[in-house]
């Protein structure tokens, strides 16, 4: 079975397909979402999701998150003594909704579709398609999330014909897509997006901000206050108060504070944030050459549209009220579950015809001649434009520049500006061509994209005939076939907290959390009950094991409350 | 081509896009790009094709215009009338409407109202300012290059920041087709008067009178250039004339104003200012001359506070030293005969001290100095002031002695909100900058000794590191732009001292990022261009210089060696035609037109007459005002002496060995 998976910021999932329509797979605490995030402790014990969020509280060092944003790059995290990078860590993640997928379906899963973001590079895409297979999972498909939200949108709704919007603003990215579904056939119209712009940039604000109140400099605060007074604040983002408001709860030196911020306040400290929302719909309108009216549904993706704020300028934006009749987090795994079994030619799904679009411009940089004769060069000639329909290929014939010139260098570029400096290199291609005057040697380029937004270049010199291909490499973080699997082998060391223990440790490190937050006789009453439960635990009786779980998960939610009631 | 993906499409040619659309959708179940991507692209290729043949015109001047174009008609429309042009309110209404923040329409109009400006650009400041709030200029610069060159992008820049010329609202005259030409001639001969440069302004001046348009400024040219002829009488008379109806308007005031302070008229300027400064109270030109009616009137302590606060924000301005110079006089001849009776406190001694080193009496200033020790209260001020006398004296040991303890008081100072704290507090930059200057000094004095010397020079990158922190500190601390560009400037000079060419033109690229009409930046980079054998690079800020300025030699120096490097000599010839019919002189013009004569001589009178340049900068000898550095200027005494040699040689008959000879000194710049 393919399964979905969206791997998400903040939050990832996977959905599953049935004859009834794809379905969300809870994970190992029954919950829907499982946070993207990833602790390891001193026995090299993996940690994801909740019980990962929980250790980060308190061994922030031993722990990572919104890791997404650095796909495909050099950096490298370190957790405890060990480094990963961004994809290694995503396999974590992968390979806990992997586990929790086969248990709850039976079977052995080993393929997926997995979505990213629409205005994922290149590079990103790959990284992203790497980091599935170092879960042990076959990558049948890397579909683009607002497509997958489209596809779960348009099935559910059943029309038969219909725009789309979608709207995406994830914890870190922001996508905007119009999609045509019409007569069972999806066709992505235009892509537009912001790599670095989602939620985690709202609670930035909202941080520093708070810091900013309460007199704190960020450079006096140890990692684990730092890990504090952010999950506090994340907290006051995604409960707002009824009338958008937000109040931060937090202990600051000893004292229990409450800071304010009127919605207002807050929309103001966002309209920097919110302009970088206008300039991607605005081209993806143009691109796809459709006015707002003509558009039928806007549908809004990704958990950060759940705030009242970006709702208000949603709305204010486009002049009407969007549609969430999709729940926003989930939209994107169903779709993803929809396209796996499409894959497969389930009897029972509705065949859909997908056509996408590449989201960047694709060229190479060339030498402009000028006035007098003279070469100016970092000047970008795009050969596949943005929004073209994927699969695609197009060629350009370019010529030498000097007499006796035997080397061409074929500089990759992708990006909407008109030089080559200003846009993403995604490598060179070196030819060597016979020795000729200026202009005589011509060379044709093409590119093709295949149907995963992959890219293939091919460079043919015209008078040997010679063709040399590359497909697009990452220099920096491309790993060879042997490379891959001698990591695989280092990260199949590192074991997944077992199943079957989690929802226990999850509690366990959260009374821990609480213990250091709470003080006096809410600690003793802590102590207590955590003692108790600890005694439940080594008895090993499995029914009676539950029984104290929910009463130890009830006695912990009073405590939090308590915490908190001034 | 186009029945063939008609042919694939399965359908007849046809510009109906529905049927095209539907023949499309249709065969895309065939060829599910999943499971056929060549066959899917085939198609995708056809339906393209077809959309493109459906949906080009073949007629296209029927066509509707867009909403975008008739906006773009109506700012044409209202740009024609020029006086409707220069109301704000005017734009205003045009810029309100809808188009302009429409989602999808805002970027396509703000595009071809840019484009609409390039040939629409008379326009008074106001009305800049409100395009730059609407089409959103000065804030995207790098948006802008991707659409437009960098020169227009660096005149919108210079037209939303900077006062146009002219105030627009004195305007008189009806023939509308008049005014664009008449701004023209106008700046022209402004600039020419601001030059100088008379004959051409009379030129212009006669061109401006043709016009049926009026603007009480283009007589007020004509009275400056009757004062450069000497006829006072004359321009009194215009100046008296234009007062009477412009006794408010800022230029006219000041103009007139300085005039009769000039004819020494005092009588008469008496008040000039007040009906201006009351109605626009930050008029610097009107507190200047304010200032100076205070000066005369023997109000020397006010008046030196004004000018004081005034050089605050234009500290380079030349007519602000000069009052400040003869305030300095009064407040001498007072605090003198006290300090020698020895009843100076330590305020009033500290300004003397101020006086003495404003009017570069600088041994009395540090006289004094000396002379006691400063109290907590003065001791920021005295290391300040002390410090900057040893900098100016290049005793650069001493100044740092009193420049260092000047920065560590300015660290300690405590905003209060009072001006003299504000004050202090403001010169931190300058402070690191004075340090950074006065290091400098000292490692380039020892560099050229050891030149001298003819020592290995050792350049220590400490030392140079810990200068450049200095210099980068003041740039970063400096509040005021153009002492900052300042920084950068002598930066960029010490860079060309230490013949890093690379880096000056790094520190040029950043000046001129900040400001690009920073011509002596143009001028620095352009020259270490040639060194560096960048030699398209020197043509383009020849271009750049001239542009921003035509009458200064050096731009065309610099050209002109490029070009002898090559031997074209032709080119040169061409260059230094265009600094003689523009009256551009300056010594090393002088030298390279003498070069250019030996080197293309084909007789002896020429040498002889290439010898006579060189004798008059012999004559002259070479004096910091020069443009040329000390070190090029050994090429005046090498060069006559390579010519001298050659005439001989050409006199005993070789001609071979004498245009060798001549070669060598063309040769010159190849070291």
């Amino acid at each position: 079975m393919i399964i979905g998976i969206d791997l998400g910021t903040t939050n990832s999932l996977a959905a599953y397909y049935t004859e009834d329509g794809p379905k969300i797979i809870p994970n190992r605490l029954g919950e829907r979402l499982t946070p993207s995030v990833v602790s390891i402790d001193e026995h090299n014990q993996v940690y994801v999701g909740r019980s990962a969020q929980e250790r980060m509280a308190l061994h922030p060092e031993e722990g990572a998150s919104l890791f997404k944003r650095s796909m495909g790059s050099k950096k490298e995290f370190h957790l405890g003594n060990q480094c990963f990078s961004a994809e290694e860590l995503s396999s974590f993640v992968l390979r806990s909704l992997k586990e929790d997928a086969e248990h709850f379906l039976g079977q052995e899963v080993t393929e997926a579709v997995i979505s990213v973001p629409a205005y994922f590079n290149d590079v990103k895409r790959k990284a992203t398609k790497r980091a599935g297979e170092l879960a042990g999972l076959k990558v049948e498909r890397i579909i683009s999330e607002p497509t997958a939200a489209a596809i779960a949108y348009g099935l559910y709704e059943k029309k038969e014909s219909s725009k789309f919007l979608v709207f995406d603003l994830g914890g870190g990215t922001f996508d905007v897509s119009i999609l045509d579904y019409d007569d069972d056939i999806m066709e992505v119209r235009a892509v537009a997006g912001d790599n670095y712009l989602g939620g985690e940039d709202f609670t930035n604000l909202l941080f520093e901000y708070f810091l900013e109140e309460n007199h704190l400099d960020i450079s006096d605060l140890s990692e684990k206050e730092k890990t504090y007074y952010r999950n506090q604040v994340e907290k006051s983002k995604c409960h707002p108060e009824e009338d958008g408001s937000f109040r931060i709860l937090a202990t600051v030196n000893g004292d229990k504070i409450e800071t304010f911020l009127s919605r207002k306040e807050f929309e103001k400290k966002a309209s920097q944030l919110f302009d970088r929302i206008k300039q991607p719909v605005r081209r993806s309108l143009s691109d796809a050459g459709v006015r707002i009216r003509e558009i039928d549904e806007i549908v809004l993706v990704g958990g950060t549209t759940k705030m009242p704020a970006v709702r208000k300028y949603v709305s204010r934006l486009f002049g009407r009220v969007p549609d969430t009749s999709v729940n926003p987090d989930e939209a994107v795994a169903l779709g993803a579950a929809v396209q796996g079994a499409m894959k497969e030619r389930k009897e029972s799904i509705r065949e859909v015809i997908l056509t996408d679009v590449c989201p960047f411009t694709l060229g190479v940089e060339v030498a402009v001649k000028r006035e007098n004769n003279r070469m100016e060069n970092n000047h970008f000639c795009p050969i596949l434009e943005r929004n073209t329909v994927i699969p695609a290929s197009r060629s350009e014939k370019f010529y030498t520049l000097y007499d006796h010139q035997t080397q061409v260098e074929i500089h990759i570029l992708q990006g909407e500006s008109r030089f080559a400096s200003n846009n993403v290199s995604l490598g060179t291609l070196l030819l060597t061509v016979p020795d000729n005057k200026a202009g005589e040697e011509e060379i044709d380029i093409t590119y093709t994209y295949d149907v995963n937004a992959l890219l293939e270049v091919e460079a043919k010199i015209k008078s040997t005939g010679e063709t040399v291909t590359k497909l697009i490499k990452n220099q920096d973080t491309d790993m060879t076939m042997e490379q891959m699997q001698a990591r695989m082998k280092e990260l199949s060391y590192l074991k997944i907290h077992p199943r079957e223990q989690e929802a226990n440790k999850v509690l366990l490190l959260r009374g821990e959390r609480l213990y250091e937050e709470a003080t006096g006789e809410l600690r003793d009453a802590l102590e207590a009950v955590t003692r108790q439960f600890e005694a439940v635990l080594n008895r090993q009786d499995p029914a009676k094991i539950a029984e104290a779980r929910k009463e130890y998960g009830e006695a912990l939610d009073w405590i939090e409350e308590e915490l908190w009631t001034f | 081509m186009m029945e063939n993906c008609f042919k694939i499409l399965g359908i007849d040619a046809t510009k109906d896009q529905d049927l095209i659309r539907k023949a499309y959708r249709q065969l895309l179940h065939q060829v599910n790009p999943e499971d056929d991507p060549a066959g899917f692209q085939n198609l995708r290729k056809a339906y393209e094709e077809a959309c493109d043949y459906a949906s080009s015109k073949e007629d296209s001047s029927h066509k509707e215009k867009t909403v975008t174009e008739q906006f773009i008609d109506a700012c044409l429309e209202l740009y024609e009338d020029f006086y409707r042009r220069i109301i704000v309110e005017e734009w205003e209404i045009l810029f309100e409407s809808d188009i302009c923040y429409d989602l999808e329409m805002e970027e396509e109009v703000r595009k071809a109202f840019l484009v609409f400006l390039m040939e629409h650009f008379h326009l008074p400041t106001k009305v800049w300012k409100r395009i730059d709030h609407t089409f959103q200029i000065l804030n995207h610069r790098k948006e802008l290059l991707e659409w437009f060159p960098e020169s227009f992008v660096d005149f919108l820049f210079q037209a939303v920041q900077y006062d146009s010329v002219l105030n627009y609202d004195l305007f008189e005259g009806m023939d509308v087709e008049e005014f664009d030409e008449y701004i023209e001639i106008y700046q022209r001969l402004r600039q020419f008067t601001d030059l100088g440069m008379i004959e051409q302004a009379e030129q212009e001046l006669c061109n401006i009178k043709k016009c049926t348009v009026y603007h009480p400024y283009a007589e007020l040219e004509e009275a400056r250039i009757l004062l450069f002829r000497e006829k006072k009488q004359e321009a009194g008379e215009i100046f008296a004339k234009l007062i009477e109806e412009y006794d408010t308007e800022e230029r006219i005031v000041c103009c007139y104003g300085q005039y009769l302070q000039i004819e020494n008229r005092w009588e008469e300027a008496k008040g000039i200012y007040d009906p201006l400064l009351l109605e626009s109270p930050d008029s610097i030109q009107a507190q200047n001359g304010k200032a100076e009616e205070l000066l005369h009137e023997g109000d020397y302590r006010e008046a030196r506070e004004m000018i004081l606060d005034l050089l605050e924000f234009n500290p380079q301005d030349e007519r602000l030293m000069k009052d400040l110079n003869d305030a300095n006089v009064f407040m001498i001849d007072e605090l003198e005969p006290k300090y020698k009776k020895g009843i100076l406190s330590q305020d009033e001694c500290m300004d003397l001290a101020w006086c003495y080193y404003q009017n570069m009496r600088f041994e009395d200033g540090i006289a004094i100095l000396d002379s006691f020790d400063p109290d907590e209260e003065h001791v920021l001020d005295y290391h300040n002031l002390k410090g900057r006398i040893y900098l100016t004296l290049d005793r650069n040991e001493e100044a740092l002695v009193h420049l260092l303890p000047w920065l560590a008081e300015i660290k300690k100072v405590i905003p209060d909100g009072t001006k003299k704290t504000q004050r202090r507090l403001a010169r931190l930059g300058y402070a690191y900058y004075t340090i950074g200057s006065a290091k400098a000094s000292i490692m380039l004095k020892k560099i050229d000794k050891d030149r001298k010397d003819k020592k290995d020079i050792e350049i220590s990158s400490e030392e140079l590191d810990e200068i450049m922190w200095y210099f980068d500190r003041a740039i970063q601390e400096e509040k005021e732009e153009g002492q900052a560009i300042s920084y950068y400037h002598t930066v960029a000079d010490i860079w060309r001292q230490l013949k890093q060419y690379a880096k000056v033109v790094d520190v040029c690229d950043a000046i001129l990022d900040r400001n690009p009409g920073y011509y002596p930046a143009v001028l620095l980079r352009q020259d270490a261009w040639l060194h560096l054998g960048r030699y398209q690079n020197v043509a383009d800020d020849y271009q750049r210089a001239i542009q921003l300025y035509p009458y200064y030699g050096k731009p065309y120096a610099t050209l002109m060696k490029m070009y002898f490097l090559f031997g074209e000599y032709d080119k040169v010839k061409e260059l230094l035609q265009i600094t003689e019919e523009n009256k551009i002189e300056s010594e090393e013009l002088t030298l390279l037109k003498g070069k250019w004569i030996a080197v293309t001589a084909k007789s002896v009178q020429d040498l002889d007459r290439a010898l006579e340049l060189y004798g008059i900068l012999q004559k002259k000898g070479w004096s910091v005002q020069s443009d040329m550095d000390e070190s090029d200027w050994e090429q005046v005494e090498y060069g006559s002496k390579m010519i001298s040699d050659a005439r001989a040689l050409l006199l005993c008959g070789k001609q071979k060995e004498a245009f060798e000879l001549i070669k060598m000194v063309t040769n010159y710049y190849v070291k």
